[in-house]
């Protein structure tokens, strides 16, 4: 391994050793493991939002989708940011009703046990099966460009996840995320730069430079409806990702909640317009995805080795590392607040001590399941996963979560119903039509899950609707979200 | 790449030792602490370093890499690596992001004025690494000198921000040349300068470590202030008071703020966070009550905890002093810092010089208040138990049993000796055992009963074991308040009933009769003066056992229902209080 790179990677892990090293000198209690006891600045919860949010999909993701497909590969980045102004619709109601978890917000609202264990269930199924492949995409990283072998590098980056959230929690996960968010900033804003400087800051040449097939829709998709089948998941999915909509849990008021979430706004804007430059970049130095790489997932290092030499390519590896590290941490907690604060203390434990105890082995024993699961995974099998958890989120959480906060009929039975027609939708939809599969379904797979989802949230609410009702204005629980301050 | 970062790491070492021996002398060492170093002396100080910094700086040729010999200004062809950027960001993680962009922007003229190839990018990566540094700091600002090791961490990227600086701006260099000079000079640039950041920050850590020692000697002259201007005044706690020693240990001591509390409530506070730290019915936060129940010295505000949620207090820690009256914990002074800064020895040793002060001008008031009762409750004690007229009824009432019945003559003459001679011998002691004192109630009782035969009914009930200390005349009075309301009201009869009970860490005297009740205005306070003939009874006892055993032991009036009253007061069990403590016995 070059000097450059065993120093970058060394960096990432010391630091990684140190932040979980200071988080451990203060004093744990469980709200500060599971919302950092509700005491970020609207800052620094906007950066972790952002770190939390840019997974390596769209840090090197975008660039490789670029270097492949041109303008349809861009359309990832365009999503990443649509979906994430969809946020704007949730964060208010879960700030308010939750105190750690997106279920302790959604029993707040239904009032029923039963609704907590299916969304703490969901939650747990979402985040491992979105944790794998993000574990899976680290150890790929780190064998392509630090050369470890493929299972160590796997195991390294899992231990360095599961001693963040075992020791630190949200403390230590906000401060990886924020780090993450500023480096990840500053890295593309300094690369975009290097770039400019290369074209003699003449931005209009960038794209002229680029070869014109690129620039035209086409290259991946056949159609809008193609597209939308593609795309509309992972719009809406991103609305039910509970290791984000938990972050909303860690500031102490409404307003600070959007102060953070106007921070991530502008971050994430700033964020996937450099991107765009960056991808322009790519096609306009001529860099193409190697034969050894298909999704072109090392495009933004070849771009970074042509401008910026070896040092900098080390550097922004360095960086995607620390990227995944942020994303899979946040994944983690989120986790563990449903397995061990939803299902084993249903939400009131008996005491502080012992929920704190529970949440870290809860946390040591999913971290060490997830990372042995990543490290057998077959790695052929990663992508089609990604895309059957976004399609999943949104077809089962996305509509319950929208229901609740915005329909005033939407009831137990309608979340019920919602995460079971969403679930067997997405589930169907994928089995039937594998996104890798060379036959394209004939049907937009996607939307049709994520309507079988709404379909259930709406039948469920209806049906026999009479006595739900009474049943949840006895016990008084029953509250629309539009008639509170 | 080896022997450029040792390169790299002599040439920051001979800067280091510079400013080391800089650090030493007497002037700077002293103006190092942030209160006394203004931003222009910051500026002008790292400004110095950084000018050093860049004569220091090895030049290269470019293309191919080479080292040329040192010389006053880069070669026009060249350029220059230096340490002056370990000054720049010191600058900014020291003083904040102003001074790190003063520092930054000369070093960046100078070294652009002065020559190289690449004046652009000094010109520019210097006062931004400056800005950067000084942002850090802001945020972890809580700590005051940002620690070594974080130091290196947010060294490790201003290098990178000078490469990417020259990549961007590579003034006269060839593309290619400057990404080949970079990938040589980066990662030793990287180690040696994050590693110089680290070192000069704790040098400066050191530095301003003896500024504050210092300034805790100055603490501890300030104390002697305290302590003379304490003990001129008969100190006791109170509103006012607990201002004026606020107010003067704000004025004596280097703090922000000063807060003095009692057991319950801020009695004041002065300095910053006046507007909403200052309200008297605010709740103590929880680490003062912790102080309070412990007793010890409690620093808070260590690194995340917060001392006062409330958005844009200035206050960040805190150190509670408790004090002590009698060795029981009376109140807290709080001093207040605008730093997470950790406790060290010679500030706690301070804190204790202070609660001990506080605490013995506390003792001294309160032994005088003693005496005070003490001598009060003897000539009460003389001028109100033996009324004449109860002296002259008794007598009577024997005349006549002397004819009728001349041995329960006797007896009661017995009776009265017994109520007479504990009643004067009681007013040498200050306290006495209960036996003695249930013994005097009982004397005091039969007496009456033979007065008003088949009137007053008294029904005692007195655990056998029941031990304790209580000053003289406090169960008789009672009684006598009972007789009074018993047959006063109601002219049939009185029923009263003493209880006496033994628990484990006390006992509770109980007098209950089936009087009219207390009126209302009496029962408002449990130990309120009244201008009624019973009320200075009562309260004369309430006053002693509150002066004797503390305000829970104060005595209780309630009305029962139907009708009658109870009163009763609870005391330590067993002889706890040792005789010595209290003066004139």
């Amino acid at each position: 391994m070059p000097p450059d790179d065993s120093f970058f990677l060394l960096a990432v892990v010391a630091s990684a050793l140190l932040i979980s090293y200071w988080s451990a000198r203060t004093h744990h209690d469980p709200d500060r493991f599971y919302a950092a006891s509700h005491g970020l600045t609207g800052v620094q919860n906007g950066l972790a939002i952002a770190g939390d949010f840019v997974s390596a999909a769209s840090l090197l993701g975008v660039c490789g989708a670029m270097a492949a497909y041109g303008f349809d590969g861009f359309l990832y980045a365009t999503s990443f940011f649509v979906s994430y102004l969809l946020l704007w619709t949730v964060a208010e109601p879960i700030h308010r009703l939750g105190r750690y978890t997106l279920a302790d917000a959604l029993e707040q609202l239904l009032g029923t046990g039963v609704v907590r264990t299916a969304i703490a269930v969901n939650t747990l199924i979402i985040s491992v099966a979105y944790l794998i492949p993000q574990l899976v995409a680290a150890g790929q990283l780190a064998q392509e460009v630090f050369g470890l072998p493929h299972p160590g590098a796997v195991w390294l980056m899992g231990g360095l996840m599961t001693l963040y959230v075992t020791v630190g929690g949200m403390v230590s996960t906000s401060w990886v995320q924020m780090v993450k968010s500023v480096l990840m900033l500053a890295t593309a804003l300094f690369l975009s730069l290097m770039l400019m400087a290369r074209f003699h800051w003449d931005l209009a040449a960038l794209p002229e430079a680029m070869p014109a097939l690129y620039a035209a829709p086409g290259l991946l998709y056949h159609g809008s409806m193609d597209m939308l089948s593609v795309h509309v998941p992972i719009v809406i999915g991103t609305l039910g990702m509970p290791h984000i909509v938990v972050r909303f849990l860690t500031v102490p008021s409404p307003a600070v909640a959007r102060r953070s979430l106007s921070t991530a706004t502008a971050a994430l804007g700033l964020f996937y317009l450099l991107m765009l430059v960056l991808g322009w970049g790519v096609l306009a130095l001529g860099i193409h995805p190697s034969p050894a790489d298909p999704h072109g997932n090392l495009a933004l290092l070849a771009l970074t080795r042509t401008i910026g030499g070896h040092f900098f390519s080390a550097f922004v590896a360095a960086v995607a590392l620390t990227t995944i590290l942020a994303v899979v941490t946040g994944l983690l907690l989120s986790a563990t607040g449903a397995l061990a604060h939803d299902l084993l203390h249903r939400g009131a434990p008996r005491s502080p001590a012992a929920s704190l105890r529970s949440a870290r082995l809860c946390a040591a024993a999913i971290g060490a399941a997830a990372t042995l699961a990543a490290a057998v995974a077959h790695v052929g099998s990663i992508t089609s996963l990604v895309s059957l958890v976004f399609t999943w989120t949104a077809a089962t959480n996305a509509p319950v979560l929208l229901c609740a906060f915005y329909w005033r009929a939407f009831n137990t039975r309608g979340a019920l119903f919602g995460l079971a027609a969403g679930g067997i939708g997405a589930l169907m939809m994928t089995i039937a039509w594998p996104p890798e599969a060379p036959t394209k379904a004939p049907i937009p797979t996607g939307i049709v899950a994520i309507a079988a989802g709404f379909a259930g949230c709406l039948l469920g609410s209806w049906w026999k609707h009479r006595e739900v009702r009474r049943m949840n204005s006895d016990g008084g629980h029953h509250r629309g979200v539009a008639g509170e301050g | 790449m080896g022997g450029y970062t040792f390169l790299f790491l002599e040439r920051s070492a001979v800067l280091l030792v510079g400013v080391f021996a800089f650090t030493r002398l007497p002037g700077p060492r002293r103006r190092f602490g942030s209160q006394s170093a203004t931003r222009l002396w910051n500026v002008s100080i790292f400004s110095v370093v950084s000018l050093a910094g860049i004569v220091l700086g090895v030049d290269f040729q470019p293309d191919p890499i080479t080292q040329l010999p040192w010389s006053w200004h880069a070669p026009a062809d060249a350029v220059r690596i230096g340490p002056e950027l370990t000054a720049v960001v010191i600058a900014g993680l020291v003083d904040g992001p102003w001074t790190g962009l003063g520092v930054g922007a000369l070093a960046g003229v100078i070294g652009a004025v002065t020559g190289g190839a690449t004046p652009w990018a000094t010109l520019f990566a210097q006062p931004l690494a400056g800005v950067l540094a000084g942002s850090v700091a802001r945020a972890f600002r809580d700590e005051g000198v940002l620690s070594p090791e974080k130091a290196v961490f947010v060294g490790l990227f201003a290098p990178i921000l000078f490469c990417a600086m020259l990549l961007i701006l590579p003034g006269r260099i060839h593309d290619d040349a400057i990404i080949r000079f970079v990938d040589t000079i980066g990662l030793p640039m990287v180690i040696s300068d994050s590693l110089a950041i680290g070192l000069f920050s704790a040098i400066v850590r050191v530095a301003v470590q003896e500024a504050d020692q210092a300034a805790a000697v100055q603490m501890q002259r300030a104390l002697h202030v305290v302590e003379k201007t304490l003990s001129s005044l008969r100190w006791q706690l109170t509103v006012p008071a607990a201002r004026d020693l606020a107010e003067q240990l704000w004025h004596t001591l280097p703090t922000p703020a000063v807060a003095v509390t009692d057991t319950a409530r801020v009695l004041a506070h002065v300095g910053l966070g006046v507007d909403h730290h200052a309200l008297y019915d605010d709740r103590l936060p929880p680490w003062v009550l912790q102080a309070l129940r412990t007793g010890d010295i409690i620093v808070v505000g260590e690194a995340d905890e917060t001392v006062c949620t409330r958005r844009g207090c200035p206050l960040r820690g805190a150190m509670v002093v408790p004090f002590r009256q009698l060795g029981r914990i009376v109140g807290a002074i709080v001093l207040y810092t605008q730093h997470h800064r950790p406790l060290r020895a010679v500030d706690e040793e301070v804190a204790r010089g202070l609660g001990r002060i506080i605490s013995r001008e506390l003792d001294l008031s309160a032994v005088e208040e003693l005496r005070r009762i003490a001598q009060e409750s003897r000539l009460r004690a003389l001028q109100t138990q033996i009324h004449p007229h109860f002296l002259f009824n008794t007598l009577q009432l024997i005349t006549g049993l002397i004819r009728q019945d001349p041995p329960r003559a006797r007896h009661m003459v017995l009776r009265l000796a017994e109520f007479l001679r504990h009643s004067v011998e009681s007013t040498r002691h200050l306290l006495v055992p209960l036996a003695d004192e249930v013994r005097h109630a009982r004397a005091y009782t039969e007496i009456v009963e033979a007065r008003y035969p088949g009137r007053i009914q008294v029904t005692w009930t007195v655990h056998p074991e029941a031990n304790a200390l209580l000053p003289p005349c406090t169960l008789q009075p009672l009684i006598e308040n009972a007789v009074k309301h018993g047959l006063g009201a109601n002219g049939l009869s009185g029923r009263i009933v003493v209880r006496i009970e033994q628990h484990e860490s006390f006992v509770r005297v109980e007098v209950l009769d089936d009087g009219p009740g207390f009126p209302d205005e009496l029962l408002k306070g449990t130990n309120q003066r009244s201008t009624s003939g019973t009320g200075i009874g009562l309260s004369i006892v309430g006053e002693r056992l509150e002066a004797l055993f503390g305000p829970e032991n104060t005595l209780h009036l309630e009305n029962t229902k139907p009708c009658g009253a109870r009163v009763w007061f609870t005391i330590p069990a067993g002889r706890q209080i040792s005789p010595e403590v209290w003066p004139g016995a």
